[in-house]
């Protein structure tokens, strides 16, 4: 019993030993050096053992990565929702949010996982910075919104202490709407520029596009 | 910041990035490989609306 549970824990790697001897036997066979040993039909069944063995080793190889990620997920989800029940949303979450924004917003490659064509024309890369700088500001609004109702959400907290919570977070609301601000005439400079110079305004909205890009990921490092 | 920021948070980035996704998909269609001045003035207003916004909730509005 031992030895076929043994053999059943191993399977994918006893598959293998296997799969290389044969692979070996049917170079061998393949240069005729087992012509005197063994037949034709000999060499073709071992090859299609070689064959089924490939096949069930790559099947195993996916039914072990899906049970991992089905694991994974699993895990996932049992502490997004543990944490939601402590009204936090984990790092993880906020990883994934940040992976996917910047794939989204940021490198454009969104618009080619949403089905859509990406930005390739000057007007359309200056309409996705401004873009950009639109959810910089709904953002930092949402941001500011969550806090403020967190703020006045927590009873420990003195009349004075939410005060000055509330005005902390207002001011981070306000160096972000500064910062995009800045952004904004950045591309507006690359917009007025497109006319006179076509390569400044390129470098112009490239350079602001990556400001931009970093405003948003701090943005969603906020706690 | 807590779950439901978070999700808000990322509907409204990927809002933003299907909005511009279907004017280049409209400006495809009609056979162009660029924005039009006044599509892109669109998002021009969209931002000055949200500038408004933010601002409105900054001031304590």
């Amino acid at each position: 019993m031992k030895f076929w549970t043994w053999v059943w824990e191993n399977k994918v790697k006893i598959m293998g030993v296997v799969s290389a001897v044969l692979m070996q036997v049917m170079s061998m066979a393949a240069s005729g050096q087992l012509d005197a040993v063994a037949s034709m039909a000999a060499i073709t069944w071992i090859g299609i053992i070689g064959s089924i063995l490939g096949v069930a080793i790559t099947a195993a190889g996916f039914s072990t990565t899906a049970a991992v990620r089905m694991e994974q997920a699993r895990a996932e989800i049992a502490t997004a929702m543990a944490a939601k029940q402590g009204g936090k949303a984990r790092p993880g979450i906020l990883a994934l949010m940040a992976a996917l924004t910047a794939i989204l917003v940021m490198t454009f490659q969104g618009c080619a996982l949403l089905g859509v064509p990406s930005p390739e024309g000057f007007n359309e890369r200056l309409a996705a910075g401004y873009s950009s700088v639109t959810s910089v500001r709904d953002s930092a609004l949402t941001v500011l919104q969550g806090r403020l109702r967190a703020i006045e959400g927590n009873a420990d907290l003195t009349d004075l202490e939410r005060s000055e919570k509330a005005t902390a977070a207002r001011q981070d609301a306000q160096n972000l709407q500064d910062q995009a601000d800045s952004a904004r005439a950045a591309l507006d400079a690359a917009r007025s520029l497109q006319g006179i110079s076509f390569d400044a305004a390129e470098e112009r909205l490239a350079s602001t596009l990556r400001i931009i890009q970093a405003l948003q990921q701090y943005l969603e490092e906020q706690d | 910041m807590d779950l439901g920021t978070a999700i808000t948070l990322l509907t409204q980035l990927l809002g933003q990035a299907s909005t511009l996704g279907n004017a280049i998909k409209k400006a495809r269609e009609e056979g162009r490989n660029d924005l039009t001045k006044e599509e892109v003035d669109a998002f021009v207003a969209k931002d000055d609306e949200a500038r408004a916004r933010l601002q409105a909730a900054i001031d304590g509005g």
